[in-house]
């Protein structure tokens, strides 16, 4: 089996797993109760908290959340807005910010879109022009999970605030963990998303990081966890397991990145060999762990069954997700016509050899000329 | 005193010499509908009870005995000797204690003499004289004791009727086979169908991987779904993609969809006829696409001998929708997964093809082979109900 979804989610690693039972089954106590064992946990995960913070470099708060998405919606809900508000955001967002910031729409406040490139990074000029006196938040990626373009967020933040200094930015880096070095206060980003699924940890498990100095409420209701921001008995086991992954995929990133864009440069090499046509959406800004393209012969779903069928998985991304079909993607990258639907997503992790990549292109090539061929589209 | 689940016949009252191989046939329904739960089945000349049962699961019985085709309604009632005494207390005890009401009798017990009229105002008389805050208001009444006193020397008193769907019992009518896709119409016709006693199976037509697995799951969900009401059914998953890769290669774009029809009910036939089954049904509605204009049934039509039940073919697209929405079949048919590949549609499909147009067009393919190649590679699932 060749796992090429990782963007989608990751295999759980060893070392997780055995914090995972440790934190299940031997030191499994409510870290909110008062006798001794309650109260070793709870300092376990003042701890973890810390060194994930300290290894993100940030000053701040780390509030632990069940996902990226609830991390998303909590930076966007917790805000407080002024009456005639406007939101900032790219135009690839992840659903988590776009339907967020349409149900913030609904309220009656306005939400703007930057324009992007062909690969999906965030147009800095146009972010520029939208920003104003009124902007009370600008929502850009830190990496887009369906191309793989880093945005530069230092750039972005300093722009941003250039414009209107109250204006908070946040941006979801549930793709930039592990892949990019990721330095809060280089930033200067006001709040950050993280994920633990997308780095070999369980899912379930997702943080918001809250720059000192920006103030956010809760938007559920309970004990008063995680800074009475995110009430809830918190998921001990699977913290402790996004704290280790955290702390491994920062040690082991260079390496990967290496092998990543080893596997990313035979495999470009190989789709360009096999169909001249196909358009690459991945390009110089991405990072190598993603490659995403589209063909204009073989629909982009077709392809993926007739890989799974030879137990090699690969995305579509939300550009034709198994549940719906949306268009926003496509027409933010430009995408005219045939090259619409075309769209597959590779996305590599720790667990992908280069060794894969023979067989792999092998593969591809034998399916994709076959698609092409004989039927076209 | 116990209670009773009476069942009641719908169309059944209309055969004569058959009457028997109908009853026997929906008590074998009803028993299988009803395998989850403990009770006793007796059949009788006009009614079915069931009884022996847990309180407990006796909605779920109704729930279960509403699914199937052939009764025409469900009540719960008190059963005890047809004592007029007994019955007196009994319609005094379980009625409501205040409000207007009024007694009905139906007597089919020719032992008694006393007339269905004079029973009913002695019961109702006596109910009167027991209580204070019972009037008798035979026309504008809160509820109606109803008493129906039947051969077997019980009477059966009770205070409901709920309608059930009606028709004929399911494998009365012979069997048919439906061609299942994953929209809303053809589940409504397997349903419509059966409803008139055709026992049903299913043949859904698979083009991996331009159509995905979930699409073929969404296929048996909804065969799942509808077989609550049909009795199990199987699907016959037809591979596809080598007939739809032939017709797109030998055949203009325009045609495609004409042709792929024809397989399909070519296809049907032979599963059919090796099932010995009687009859394809479709979802097909007159004038709905271009492949269900009169000119594309006649061209479709023609490649089979069997009858085609086409029972929607009268419907607005809001009545089958209604329809979809009263058996549960509708969520299911509108997720998205199959118009997730729309490869093999041409923009400008022929909206009245010509049989002679479309046989000459289809000497370019080796339809045996292909038809052959399909069937031999044929899986089968039997799907079930999950209460």
């Amino acid at each position: 089996m060749i796992f090429y979804d990782n963007a989608s989610t990751t295999k759980v690693r060893q070392e997780c797993l055995e914090e995972l039972e440790h934190f299940c089954i031997e030191n499994y106590f409510n870290p909110s109760t008062l006798y001794s064992a309650g109260i070793e946990v709870a300092k376990l995960l003042r701890q973890c908290r810390q060194q994930m913070l300290e290894s993100l470099s940030g000053k701040g708060k780390l509030i632990f959340t069940s996902s990226g998405t609830e991390a998303d919606n909590l930076a966007l809900l917790g805000l407080r807005y002024p009456k005639g508000a406007n939101f900032v955001l790219s135009p690839v967002e992840h659903s988590a910010i776009c339907q967020t910031a349409n149900y913030l729409k609904q309220q009656g406040y306005q939400v703007r879109f930057c324009r992007c490139s062909s690969s999906g990074k965030a147009d800095i000029e146009s972010i520029k022009e939208l920003v104003d006196e009124h902007t009370a938040l600008v929502s850009v990626m830190h990496i887009c999970n369906e191309t793989g373009a880093a945005n530069d967020i230092a750039e972005i933040v300093k722009v941003v605030k250039s414009i209107n200094k109250n204006t908070i930015v946040h941006s979801d880096g549930v793709q930039a963990l592990g892949k990019l070095d990721i330095n809060l206060k280089e930033l200067g980003i006001d709040l950050y998303s993280i994920s633990a699924h997308k780095i070999n940890a369980p899912k379930g498990v997702g943080a918001l990081f809250v720059k000192d100095g920006v103030r956010i409420f809760n938007i559920m209701y309970g004990g008063g966890q995680e800074y009475g921001l995110r009430p809830s008995t918190e998921n001990v086991a699977g913290i402790m397991a996004f704290g280790r992954a955290c702390h491994l995929a920062i040690a082991e990133r260079e390496e990967a990145v290496k092998k990543y864009s080893a596997i990313n440069q035979a495999i470009r090499t190989k789709v360009q060999e096999v169909d001249a046509e196909v358009r690459f959406i991945s390009n110089q800004d991405c990072v190598p762990n993603i490659l995403t393209f589209t063909s204009k012969k073989v629909r982009g779903e077709v392809l993926l069954h007739a890989l799974s069928k030879q137990d090699i998985f690969i995305g579509t991304g939300s550009a034709c997700s198994s549940s719906k079909k949306t268009g926003r993607i496509p027409q933010a990258l430009g995408l005219q016509g045939e090259y619409r639907d075309g769209i597959v997503r590779l996305s590599f992790g720790k667990f992908n050899t280069l060794d894969e990549v023979a067989y792999f292109n092998e593969k591809f090539e034998d399916i994709y000329l076959e698609l092409a061929g004989t039927i076209g589209r | 005193m116990s209670r009773t689940i009476v069942v009641r016949y719908g169309e059944l009252f209309l055969k004569g010499a058959n009457r028997h191989f109908f009853q026997s046939l929906l008590q074998r329904n009803i028993e299988a509908a009803l395998k989850p739960f403990c009770h006793k089945i007796i059949k009788t000349q006009s009614r079915i009870y069931i009884e022996d049962f847990e309180l407990n699961v006796q909605d779920e019985i109704i729930n279960a005995l509403s699914c199937v085709f052939g009764i025409y309604s469900i009540s719960v009632a008190i059963k005890i000797p047809s004592k007029m005494q007994q019955l007196k207390e009994a319609c005094l005890a379980h009625s409501p204690k205040e409000g207007k009401f009024r007694v009905s009798v139906n007597r089919a017990d020719p032992k008694i003499s006393q007339r269905s009229m004079d029973i009913a105002a002695d019961i109702g008389a006596y109910m009167l004289a027991n209580t204070d805050k019972l009037k008798v208001d035979l026309f504008n009444f809160d509820f109606e004791v109803k008493v129906d006193m039947r051969e077997n020397g019980y009477s059966y008193i009770y205070f409901h009727d709920i309608l059930a769907q009606g028709g004929l019992p399911v494998g009365s009518s012979g069997k048919g086979l439906l061609l299942l896709s994953g929209g809303i119409d053809s589940p409504v016709a397997g349903w419509l169908m059966a409803k008139r006693g055709m026992r049903i199976s299913a043949v859904y037509f698979h083009s991996f991987p331009y159509t995905s697995e979930l699409a073929k799951q969404k296929v048996l969900d909804l065969a799942a779904l509808i077989s609550k009401y049909t009795l199990p059914i199987s699907v016959f998953i037809v591979p596809f993609t080598e007939i739809q890769q032939a017709i797109r290669t030998s055949c203009p774009a325009d045609y495609m969809i004409a042709i792929m029809r024809r397989f399909m009910v070519r296809i049907a036939e032979k599963i059919a006829k090796n099932q010995e089954i009687g009859a394809l049904i479709t979802g097909e509605s007159l004038g709905q696409v271009a492949s269900q204009t009169l000119e594309s049934l006649t061209s479709t039509g023609a490649v089979t001998n069997l009858p085609i039940f086409r029972p929607l073919i009268g419907m607005d697209k809001t009545e089958i929708i209604a329809l979809a929405k009263k058996i549960a079949t509708f969520e299911t048919s509108i997720l998205p997964y199959e118009d997730c590949c729309t490869i093999f549609v041409p923009k400008n499909p022929i909206i009245r093809p010509k049989i002679e147009v479309v046989e000459k067009i289809e000497q370019a393919l080796d339809i045996d082979a292909l038809i052959t190649n399909a069937i031999e590679n044929v899986e089968i699932e039997t799907c079930v109900h999950n209460c």
